[in-house]
């Protein structure tokens, strides 16, 4: 326990020794200001945005956008997961297919996009799951295969049929697996929508660090990536707490 | 009247290795009567737990014939292993098959549960259980779904002595009030005997049916007073040079 909050308490001294420096550096001339701005001058622009009634609408189109992909990724994934289970056969087939796919730079794939999906927020959530979709699917199917062999032979035995094995073993045993993984894709969806906001979009997070390259304000860009941090540290803690709730079911 | 409920007709099972095919089960033969408690011993590696899957259904690579005078969904298979699903409780542990079965006995259940003092774990997870009492929901879960034939696979091997006892007398207990047929694997030559109406005696790779004893210990049929009889030392002496334990010592 006192490990744990000297952990802690370790993390926190040193987010505030950097701030500090930071902060000092900027104000003594020492670092570049205008290039890599200061804490102060973050928070000022974080305020200018919020009294113009920007930031949370910016912050509400990046989360909304990050949802919907994110969701959208994990139930296609699962069913394609559970296509790839049910029928190893196709997986075989098409497996090379999807590690090719997924090698590739999506950010290529971008212009692609916005010609055929349009300068609008679906070609955001293709970009997005373009970078999470195989990724989540490899990782269902491989969940889904290391199912308990003990308890599948019973369930065989009591001829329970291809959907009941489903239901009663093989996507909850999964299941901590599946939600685990999800704290990276949270994050890879993240980026993938910060990747499209860069290419189309017209509010949200990403067009706030474009915006403020175009226009030379990089507080507002390093203020962008601040609310991103920001943003992916609440996502990973909320599946972290459904992990832990899920995982104390099962321990 | 025809009593047999299982009938195996040189049953032979081999497997393909790279280079040389291995024969594991070398053409048995036996009948098992209704209601019968039937032990199969043999040395390590002998093929039980391939003729018990051969008799589940779940192998059927095999030669010979099975005739099953009952339908093969009432076959019911109890492992070494409690083979609980961590995600569940122990409620919904113990309803599992008869839901996968289709059919109503939570009132039974509710029954065993009772009488295996269970009832304060029934919203608990598997994790929160010992060793045997994992073992009595996996026998809840068993014996719930109404099975004609129960095989066991060495169902008591991972329990220390004394839960061990207790355990396979409950087996013993309710495959007689439920009129379930028992066929059982075993290492142990005394829980066969113990347990057990009929003993198999398998030999060595390939396994073949080396002797059969009917066990008659003065009409006993309690597992734990079977075991201070001096009848059980014979049969344990007879089974014990069958194995050919001493030898292998």
């Amino acid at each position: 326990m006192n490990n744990k909050i000297f952990v802690n308490l370790f993390r926190v001294l040193i987010i505030l020794v950097f701030i500090f420096l930071w902060e000092y550096l900027s104000y003594k001339n020492i670092i570049n200001s205008f290039i890599f701005s200061s804490p102060s001058k973050i928070i000022k622009c974080i305020s200018t945005l919020y009294n113009s009634n920007n930031l949370f609408n910016h912050i509400f189109i990046t989360i909304t956008e990050t949802v919907v992909a994110f969701s959208l990724s994990i139930i296609i994934a699962l069913f394609i997961g559970i296509l790839f289970y049910e029928c190893n056969f196709i997986y075989r087939v098409l497996e090379p297919f999807l590690t090719l796919f997924n090698s590739m730079p999506k950010v290529a794939l971008g212009p692609l996009i916005i010609i055929i999906f349009g300068a609008k927020e679906t070609s955001i959530i293709i970009m997005a799951l373009s970078i999470t979709l195989i990724l989540n699917i490899m990782q269902i199917y491989n969940s889904f295969s290391q199912t308990d062999k003990y308890l599948d032979k019973l369930l065989t035995i009591y001829h329970a049929s291809r959907y009941e094995k489903l239901k009663y073993l093989v996507i909850p045993s999964a299941l901590v697996t599946i939600v685990n993984s999800l704290k990276i894709n949270i994050s890879m969806t993240l980026i993938g929508v910060i990747m499209g906001e860069f290419l189309v979009s017209k509010a949200g997070i990403g067009y706030l660090i474009v915006y403020g390259s175009q226009v030379f304000n990089l507080t507002l860009v390093l203020t962008g990536i601040f609310i991103l941090i920001l943003i992916s540290f609440i996502m990973y803690v909320i599946i972290t707490i459904i992990e832990n709730k899920i995982k104390r079911s099962y321990d | 009247m025809n009593n047999v409920l299982l009938s195996l007709e040189n049953v032979s099972k081999s497997f393909k290795t790279k280079n040389k095919t291995t024969n594991v089960i070398d053409n048995i033969s036996f009948d098992i009567n209704k209601g019968d408690f039937i032990a199969i011993v043999g040395t390590s590696g002998c093929g039980k737990t391939t003729l018990l899957n051969i008799i589940s259904d779940l192998d059927k690579s095999y030669y010979g014939n099975i005739k099953y005078n009952f339908n093969k969904y009432d076959i019911a298979y109890m492992m070494q292993d409690a083979a609980l699903f961590p995600w569940l409780t122990i409620k919904d542990n113990a309803k599992l098959i008869t839901k996968i079965k289709k059919i109503n006995n939570d009132d039974y259940i509710n029954t065993l549960i009772k009488r295996y003092d269970l009832e304060e774990f029934i919203n608990v997870y598997p994790s929160s259980l010992s060793g045997g009492m994992k073992q009595r929901v996996s026998l809840i879960r068993t014996i719930a779904s109404k099975p004609v034939l129960l095989l066991l696979d060495e169902p008591f091997a991972q329990l220390d002595y004394q839960t061990r006892l207790k355990i396979s007398n409950d087996v013993f207990d309710l495959s007689k009030e439920n009129n379930i047929t028992v066929i059982m694997i075993t290492h142990d030559i005394s829980e066969a005997i113990s347990l057990a109406d009929k003993v198999i005696v398998l030999s060595k790779r390939p396994s073949r049916i080396k002797n059969v004893y009917k066990i008659n210990i003065d009409g006993i049929n309690n597992p734990i007073l079977r075991r201070h009889n001096p009848k059980f030392n014979e049969y344990y002496k007879l089974i014990s040079e069958d194995l050919d334990i001493l030898n292998e010592q």
